[in-house]
């Protein structure tokens, strides 16, 4: 048998027995399924495997070498977006990263505060602005408020009985009601004359004179 | 997965660190600091550069996390990184490995002695990696992933690119290997 046929056979025990203990067969069982002139080779291979697992244990890395290169990597990725940008970022990152800058931890706090009072201010202004019935204005009962034209500035009062459970006390209130009804219609008929005397006036304002129209 | 576990998931660690989560980063550099650490002490020859190398595999994770896809396993994205970054390493220094072992063993001491001995003699580790550089490229990987970071071989088959079988048939290889060396220490 040649050289080359011996390391052939010897190479395909080897494997064979590693798989033997990589399945979890135990080292004396795997030497004994094997004739004694493969023994020694069998047995410098398995010195191997312990000799690697005893050598494992001793490679500790330092923690301080973890640590550095976390904070160097850390420090990096304020540059990552700059290398980002040297390959050409999207418009979007930049946005986001320049609003992460600016958004500060006070800014981060100071910004919802902030919108909260503006908030608070417009609804409290708002509040004060609109005329709740009831709080800012009682309504003025048995009594009208008439706006007339600008700069006339009359205002009427209808004075209407109390109301006391009298039928009579009731018709008159109720004729009370209609009479000043009627008088604020005449007084919108005599409105509207005086507009349309205004406009009439307005567009004969500059005319020429027709001898015809007399 | 409630939260305690999701936090020691590597993938959902990768998934966070993909989305620039930094704590997810830190926990990820935590878990995979010994593995990287001892793949690429046994890899180079000083602990100074084995301090720069681990940097630069982990600020090249940082880099390339973007890219990393879920179908392949977090530990074996960091081995690949760290694998290319040794491959690196030593184009830089124009230093090509031996593939022939026995230039190695005529530079050794011929003083005969068990590994078990030698373990006793001096550090262990130191010796482990003497031994695992006298191996050529490949034979240190399947050492290092399968013996010394417990990599099944299934992983380290997809990590180097072959079958689980020319896997087991490296590992019995540079076993052999390493017990000639330590025959001849």
């Amino acid at each position: 048998m040649n050289a080359g046929i011996i390391n052939e056979k010897l190479e395909k025990v080897l494997t064979e027995a590693f798989e033997f203990y990589e399945q979890g067969k135990p080292v004396t069982e795997i030497l004994n399924l094997y004739p004694n002139y493969y023994r020694k080779e069998l047995d410098g291979m398995f010195q191997s495997i312990q000799t690697l697992a005893a050598a494992k244990t001793g490679l500790v890395p330092p923690k301080k070498l973890l640590v550095k290169i976390v904070e160097s990597v850390t420090n990096t990725e304020k540059n990552r977006y700059l290398h980002k940008e040297a390959k050409g970022r999207p418009f979007v990152d930049i946005i986001k990263h320049q609003i992460s800058n600016f958004m500060t931890w006070n800014w981060k706090v100071a910004m919802p505060i902030g919108v909260v009072a503006v908030l608070v201010a417009v609804i409290s202004y708002s509040q004060i602005g609109t005329k709740a019935p009831g709080v800012t204005e009682k309504p003025k009962p048995n009594s009208i408020v008439e706006e007339s034209l600008p700069g006339v500035a009359e205002e009427k009062q209808a004075v209407l009985p109390p109301a006391t459970g009298n039928v009579e006390d009731a018709v008159d209130a109720v004729l009370a009601m209609i009479e000043n009804e009627q008088s604020i219609l005449d007084e919108d008929e005599s409105d509207a004359a005086l507009v349309m005397a205004d406009s009439q006036a307005i567009s004969d304002f500059g005319q020429s004179y027709n001898e015809n129209e007399f | 997965m409630d939260d305690d576990s999701s936090k020691k998931d590597p993938v959902v660690l990768m998934r966070q660190a993909k989305d620039g989560d930094a704590d997810a980063f830190s926990r990820l550099y935590e878990l995979y600091f010994t593995p990287v650490f001892r793949y690429i002490y046994l890899r180079v020859r000083n602990k100074d550069e084995t301090d720069d190398l681990i940097q630069t595999v982990f600020l090249k994770v940082f880099q390339s996390i973007g890219r990393w896809q879920e179908k392949k396993p977090p530990l074996a994205y960091f081995f690949t990184i760290a694998r290319n970054t040794v491959i690196d390493y030593w184009r830089k220094k124009k230093e090509i490995k031996i593939d022939d072992p026995e230039k190695i063993f005529n530079q050794i001491p011929d003083d005969a002695a068990t590994p078990q001995e030698l373990l006793e003699k001096a550090d262990a580790a130191k010796i482990v990696r003497r031994a695992i550089q006298s191996l050529i490229g490949e034979q240190q990987d399947v050492i290092i992933l399968k013996f010394i970071n417990d990599l099944p071989n299934k992983e380290i088959a997809e990590l180097l690119g072959k079958t689980e079988g020319a896997i087991r048939q490296l590992q019995c290889r540079a076993l052999k290997a390493l017990r000639e060396f330590y025959k001849n220490q």
